[in-house]
């Protein structure tokens, strides 16, 4: 009995020591194909690749991809809204809810792309090897970018600027740190003045040429845009005419090609893809590419606007970015052309953009010469003759609205230019039916927001 | 025949009076042939009480005991693990008399697989509800885990849906984790396995079910340990539960084989209707002029008015099911002698369920082999292969019925361009040119060694491994892409490995009434999941039969970061008696996880109980008869969950090798921030019950009360998304859940007439205490259900609407206050009701007659509600979907009262709300009570005289029926539902929401079991 108890012991003691051994060992599984935080930048090359991951996040189809520019299409005045349901209907009735998708991919990517633009900004001090230019170029990126988001999102979010008078309107959180905290909206001028900020310093220190990312020219380029956005012309002039003086983009003779897979001379930031499987244009093309109609794509336009776009029949656009199916028939419908290929990079800031700012700014300062000038560059690229000369700077101005809008079709432009149509006092600016300044005009906070952030203000629903 | 009537009155006889006149004489011999639940048992006892007669039954199961005297006998049959049967009979003198046994299993004196070991259910303390494999067959289910339902008190079971090879979703005393899996373990062999219905994503309802490759023939028993008591043991995974799985084993005995088919087909429970072209036009035009238009519009999607109104009306349900049918085949061998034992069983089956196109094939093996190396050492397999294909055809949002009851309208046809459909397409098409199968193969397998080296000391390892191999095969046509062909693959591979060995001993030193065993054991395990994704374009098959695409082709090959955990843990359990009637046991696990943060390494999880059986006291057995066995129980025990994903508490970055590109440059970016707080969920349980037999056992009772407070409960809080992130996990959580359970056996007759009813019933009132302060739309599911505290887990969150209005048909609803508004704010969403039933259990009754068995199993749910969220777009604004049947009961005219739906419209703003989706309200929620006739089966079973050489033993043939009858005031497709979720925290909080989901299947099938 004794040994037997002996043998019990011994067999219990085995065991113990078996299973207790290397425990902790056994219970270390990092996560595979991923890296600990604090082991992530080590190197200047590893704060690249985190830059890199900031413009990846800014060519997502949920971002300057296409959602962005989809989303803005859908609240102005030239999309067939005939079919729409759900979240893109609420969006064309501008009467969005916290529940919609499309609000929650367009407000949470941007602010992906801002916590690592901070990130970035916070911790590159102490990776060492960097050089002083490196430094000084990455910065300049990421304030680049951070800017951008900020941007395109008070746009969306919060009534325009010149909505009120010292625009202290509510804007959007203003993210310009990393935290985990909630935090309130910034008046719309808080977030342009940040915007500014951001994209001076941006314009300062970034390059000339930067191998398809952000330069200087993209910072003034965007500068311009936050300018003419204000409704602050002399600004817009000034940084155009830099841009367009000296950027040494050209207009591409061919009206197709700023949506194409190579580089178009007159791109000055684009989300670039690099394959079928590496397509910022992903999104566009998902939402209006009209190979095939017997399944027509979601994306359509309005049977008024196609009839403006081909009135003059030498224009190369109108005969080249439309087709109309069905005319005549119960399911006539128009699509667009422009994102057909198979894939394409996705133009964020581009030269037809810039001499459209200037020509408006240039006739909004009486300087009539450079707006004829630009406007007729933008026609002539299009097949179209040259304007009456002569004509006076209200006339002008017209035309260019007129061209704009032609021009830039699609490319999220329309709404943004009829805010701003309407904070700069033109009369009766409606937008699809509604009034410019209404209070469906921003887009609702999404619940994500809310939900981490419960004190923050919501825009007022009920649509417009 | 004559003998078999003849045989037949004799039995009848014999068990309805217990009689049998026969002359006297000193040479009167019994035999018999003794059953458990219908096998032969050998080596039972048969003796003559007061004597020391006796005898053993050989291995067909036969006794004869000879030699007796005329008069009355009292026959005691008995065998560990059954009931003890006993007979008066009265011998005739020189004659011989049969008295057949077939002993009961599943009353109080029953053998329970607790983790690792056994009791036995008298001196349980804790909650444990046992099915036997009887009770397990009666439903025609691809997975065994649905046919629980409704037979064991507490555990609540919703079968997912009539699509082919559905699982089910199981809660045990309610829910009471939030964001963390709120499923069971589940336990096969003494082995934990995976059953994460999440693996393959969350494609229109159709999650993989991997229980499914879990032949239910070949289940020997499943026990569910309820309470911490029971469920202590697997610590930091008890607490929602332990469903031990245990499969048959061979027995002593020459091969016996068992066969059996069964084949039959299935309709859906209900579908709905819907109004046809025609009327479809007119409700549109009555839209379209409540709006303010006159006129005829010039283009209704894409239509004339004109052309509407002339068209025929394609019953879009109708194209999408059909009958289904199902067969099975199962073909099982057990033999054993003393130093061999083995089972080992096939099966077949193929379901094709309504679904057109929709069918699972299942084929199934394993081999339990037990031997004996020695006297004293033991080694024992079990291994399971089984392969499942299930070929799948889109469901709910994605096509197939889904799209007949939304956007396929009537007035479309079947060649109907996909455009016309939206998203999901035409579902013809769909169906003919995307073939999407899934395949699977499992092999569950364990070694045991099973050592004595001294007597009441016994050793036990066990190993095993389970694997998964899980492809998920998509291949689209050039037609249905309008591009190349793509084939798409998903595939998952899972390693399981488990290791754990433990030693018993039973102290036998102490004093005679003292009885005190020790358990002290280790385990560990580790879970691998390789999985990825393929893509090729331009191809003309599946993946896996075909990888070349053409120089057109696009390739996507992408491997997942490995998922993977680890367990390691050390219990121990100590079970006391003392003079048969006090029982003390006690239990501890320490749980370590690779899961659990830095801060939080391991978990102890303590339990204990005490029961007291009363009526072993003498006074008791003097003076209550009628009451043979009374225990009265209590424990208290802490378990834990933490089924959460793997890596949360990791703070990290993409890899530097990642495959994502952008601008031809590899590109590096921050997944999660770290979480080195993280840890399990602790659910501290107290629970009492009584148990009760009566009469000798021709009634058991049991019942129980239970309070379970889950700590530390795992929320999957909301970050703010502009802080770059959108959520953190973190364990704030508290919910409480408490309850009552019933469950009644009664042995109504026992004579030549059988009949026998259980009952069971579980009351759950579930409480969620503190969430923090995470809102309720960060604590979302779907169709509209959160978590708010201070009601159940799964709350409806919906605006209130009141009715329509008279004057304008525009609907009013309530605002937060109770005033009337016609603006549906999300501001004014209140709870109004919630997902979990206030009572839900089962009857079942049997009978037995002259061979003739009836089984009627009714399910029941009391309480709770259901929200449709297709119905809002069936019965709401007029847009892309069609129209129910119950429209007509709308407003159409000023001043009319009552009508039970608004005007109809065109416009969402009609209806106070953005869009049409955002119409959730209280309109479409609805009381989820229901009776259901779960299943009905009338069987036969031929007498077959067993003295004659016949090759077979046993035959029994059977009709069975499933979902027959159901009664209930939801006037959606079925009540009994659970959408598949993507995510756990739906499955937790958003059961009883329908979305399109295909109703349960009506199936009748007929069946053969043979034995020979």
């Amino acid at each position: 009995m004794k040994t037997m108890n002996k043998i019990a012991i011994i067999l219990l003691g085995l065991f113990l020591a078996t299973a207790s051994s290397s425990c902790e060992k056994f219970l270390e599984i990092p996560p595979e194909g991923e890296i600990p935080a604090s082991e992530a930048l080590k190197t200047p090359r590893d704060v690249q690749l985190l830059l890199n991951s900031c413009y990846d996040v800014m060519r997502s189809g949920k971002f300057l991809g296409g959602k962005v520019q989809i989303l803005s299409e859908l609240m102005a005045d030239h999309w067939d809204g005939r079919l729409l349901t759900g979240n893109w209907l609420s969006y064309h009735l501008h009467n969005t809810g916290i529940f919609n998708q499309e609000t929650r991919d367009v407000w949470g990517e941007p602010y992906i792309m801002i916590y690592r633009c901070n990130s970035l900004l916070e911790n590159m001090g102490i990776v060492p090897g960097m050089t002083a230019e490196e430094t000084k170029r990455i910065s300049a990126e990421a304030k680049f970018l951070r800017a951008f988001g900020h941007f395109e999102l008070v746009r969306l979010f919060g009534q325009p600027y010149g909505f009120t008078s010292d625009n202290s309107h509510p804007g959007i959180p203003l993210r310009l740190e990393s935290s985990q905290k909630g935090i309130p909206r910034a008046s719309v001028a808080e977030v342009y003045a940040a915007v500014i900020t951001d994209l001076e310093a941006a314009a300062a220190d970034l390059p000339a040429t930067n191998n398809g990312y952000a330069t200087s020219w993209a910072a003034k380029a965007l500068l311009a845009r936050v300018h003419f956005q204000m409704n602050d012309f002399q600004a817009a002039y000034d940084y155009t005419n830099d841009v367009i003086s000296n950027g040494g983009f050209s207009l591409n003779p061919d009206v197709m090609a700023r949506f194409s897979p190579i580089a178009s001379s007159e791109t000055i930031l684009a989300a670039i893809s690099t394959g079928t499987l590496n397509n910022s244009g992903s999104a566009l093309s998902g939402t209006f590419r009209s190979t095939d109609l017997s399944n027509p794509p979601g994306g359509r336009l309005t049977r008024d606007f196609y009839d403006i776009a081909i009135l003059d029949s030498a224009d190369r656009r109108g005969q080249n970015w439309y087709v109309l199916a069905n005319p005549g028939l119960p399911n006539e419908l128009v699509l667009t052309t422009r994102f057909n290929e198979n894939y394409f990079n996705v133009p964020l800031l581009h030269l037809a953009e810039m001499l459209l700012i200037r020509a408006e700014s240039a006739a909004e300062l009486s300087n009539t010469a450079v707006a004829e000038q630009d406007l007729n560059s933008i026609r002539n690229r299009a097949g179209l003759a040259n304007v009456v000369s002569g004509l006076d700077a209200a006339s002008l101005i017209l035309l260019i609205r007129a061209e704009r809008r032609l021009e830039l079709v699609l490319e999220g432009n329309r709404l943004q230019e009829l805010k701003r149509l309407g904070a700069r006092g033109v009369p009766g600016v409606t937008i699809n039916g509604s009034p410019w300044n209404c209070a469906g005009m921003a887009a609702q906070l999404p619940d994500e927001e809310r939900s981490g952030n419960p004190d923050i203000v919501l825009n007022p629903e009920g649509g417009c | 025949m004559k003998t078999i009537i003849l045989r037949f009155l004799y039995l009848l006889t014999i068990s309805t009076f217990g009689l049998l006149s026969a002359a006297y004489g000193q040479n009167s011999e019994i035999s018999g042939v003794v059953t458990g639940e219908g096998e032969p048992l050998a080596g039972a006892t048969v003796m003559l009480e007061g004597t020391q007669k006796g005898t053993l039954t050989d291995e067909e199961g036969r006794y004869t005991l000879g030699g007796l005297a005329a008069g009355e006998h009292r026959v005691v049959i008995s065998y560990s693990g059954y009931d003890k049967f006993l007979r008066v009979v009265v011998l005739e003198a020189g004659k011989g008399l049969v008295l057949d046994a077939d002993l009961e299993t599943m009353r109080l004196d029953d053998v329970i697989i607790v983790g690792y070991g056994t009791e036995r259910k008298r001196e349980m303390t804790g909650s444990i509800s046992k099915i036997s494999s009887r009770d397990l067959n009666d439903i025609p289910g691809t997975s065994f885990e649905a046919t629980m339902q409704g037979k064991a008190a507490g555990v609540q079971v919703i079968q997912g849906s009539g699509i082919a090879g559905a699982g089910a979703k199981i809660t045990v005393r309610g829910a009471g984790s939030i964001s963390a899996g709120g499923d069971p373990l589940y336990v096969v062999d003494g082995i934990p396995i995976s059953q994460d219905p999440f693996l393959n994503g969350d494609r229109g309802g159709q999650n993989n079910n991997p229980l499914a490759s879990i032949n239910p023939a070949d289940i020997q028993s499943i026990e569910i340990l309820k309470d911490a008591a029971a469920a202590a043991i697997y610590g930091s995974r008890g607490a929602n539960g332990v469903i031990l799985v245990t499969t048959k084993r061979g027995k002593k005995g020459a091969p016996a084989f068992d066969f059996s088919i069964r084949t039959g087909i299935s309709r859906p429970t209900k579908l709905l209707n819907f109004v046809d072209s025609q009327e479809w036009a007119q409700l549109y035009m009555e839209a379209w002029e409540n709006d303010g238009n006159v006129g005829v519009p010039s283009s209704i999607r894409g239509y004339t008015l004109d052309s509407i109104q002339k068209a025929g009306t394609t019953d879009w349900q109708d194209l999408t099911t059909g009958t289904g049918f199902k067969q099975e085949y199962n073909l099982s061998m057990r033999q054993g002698n003393d130093k061999l034992k083995t089972f080992v069983g096939v099966s077949g089956m193929n379901v094709q369920s309504y679904l057109l196109g929709n069918s699972y094939r299942r084929y199934t093996g394993r081999a339990n082999i037990d031997y004996n190396i020695l006297s004293n050492l033991k080694v024992g397999l079990s291994s399971s292969l089984a392969y499942g294909r299930n070929n799948r055809v889109s469901q709910a949002w994605e096509g197939s019925l889904g799209t007949a009851q939304s956007v396929a309208l009537p007035f479309f046809t079947e060649d109907e361009p996909n455009g016309s459909f939206g998203y999901p397409g035409n579902p013809i098409n769909r169906r003919s040119h995307v073939d999407w199968r899934s395949m699977e193969t499992r092999s569950i397998n364990t070694l045991n060694l099973e050592y004595r080296p001294i007597k009441n000391l016994s050793v036990n390892l066990n190993g095993s491994v389970d694997l998964m191999d899980l492809g998920d095969h998509v291949l689209e046509d050039s037609i249905w892409t309008n591009w190349f062909s793509v084939a798409k693959d998903n595939y998952n591979k899972i390693t399981n490995w488990n290791t754990n060995g433990f030693v018993q001993y039973d102290f036998n030193m102490l004093p005679e009434d003292h009885k005190l065993s020790a358990m002290l054991g280790a385990e560990a395990q580790r879970y691998n999941r390789k999985s990825g994704y393929q893509q090729v374009s331009d191809v003309q098959n599946h993946l896996y039969l075909d990888w070349e695409g053409t120089e057109n082709s696009d390739t996507i090959d992408i491997t997942n970061p490995r998922d993977a955990w680890s367990f390691v843990s050390t219990f121990a359990r100590v079970n006391y008696a003392f003079k048969n009637k006090y029982i003390v046991k006690a239990s501890v696990r320490v749980d370590g996880s690779s899961k659990f943060g830095t801060n939080n390494r391991y978990g102890v999880f303590p339990a204990a109980g005490v029961g007291y059986i009363l009526s072993e006291e003498n006074f008791w057995k003097e003076n209550i008869k009628a009451i043979n066995f009374l225990k009265v129980k209590a424990s208290y025990g802490v378990t834990g969950n933490a089924d959460i994903p793997s890596f949360l508490r990791f703070g990290t970055f993409s890899g530097r090798d990642n495959n994502i590109q952008y601008n031809g440059d590899s590109i590096i970016f921050p997944i999660r921030l770290e979480n080195p707080d993280l840890s399990w969920e602790t659910t501290t349980t107290v629970d009492a019950g009584i148990e009760m037999g009566i009469l000798n056992d021709r009634i058991a009772f049991e019942f129980s009360v239970y309070n379970k407070e889950s700590k530390d409960v795992l929320l999957r809080t909301s970050s703010p998304s502009s802080s770059g992130f959108k959520e953190y996990w973190q364990n704030i959580g508290h919910v409480r859940n408490r309850g009552l359970e019933l469950s009644i056996t009664t042995y109504n007759l026992v004579g030549a007439f059988k009949w026998r009813t259980t009952i069971n019933a579980a009351r759950n009132r579930n409480l969620v205490v503190d969430v923090g302060t995470t809102p309720p739309d960060a604590l979302a599911g779907s169709g509209d259900t959160r978590v708010v505290p201070g009601y159940p887990v799964g709350v409806n969150y919906l605006v209130r609407f009141s009715h329509v209005d008279p004057a304008s048909g525009k609907p009013v609803y309530l605002d937060k206050e109770g005033n009337e508004t016609f603006e549906w704010r999300t501001e004014n969403r209140v709870v109004v009701g919630n997902v979990q039933p206030d009572l839900q259990g089962g009857f079942t009754n049997f009978f037995e007659w002259k061979g003739f068995d009836l089984n009627m199993l009714w399910t029941f749910t009391i309480g709770g509600k259901i929200y449709d969220d297709a119905a809002k777009r069936q019965l709401g604004v007029f847009a892309d979907w069609n129209m129910r049947d119950e429209i007509k009961n709308r407003w159409t005219t000023p001043g009319q009262v009552g009508a039970a739906y608004p005007r109809l419209t065109l416009d969402p703003a009609t209806y106070g709300i953005d869009n049409e989706w955002n119409y959730n309200s209280t309109l479409f929620l609805y009381d989820a009570s229901y009776l259901r006739l779960k299943s009905l089966s009338l069987g036969y079973n031929f007498n077959i005289d067993k003295e004659k050489k016949t090759l077979i033993d046993r035959m029994r043939v059977y009709a069975s029926g499933t979902n027959l009858l159901t009664f209930t005031k939801y006037p959606g497709s079925d009540p009994e539902i659970v959408r598949d979720h993507n995510g756990a925290q739906g499955r937790n909080i958003s059961p009883n929401v329908t979305y399109l989901t295909p109703p349960q299947e009506r199936t009748v099938s007929l069946g053969i079991d043979i034995t020979f």
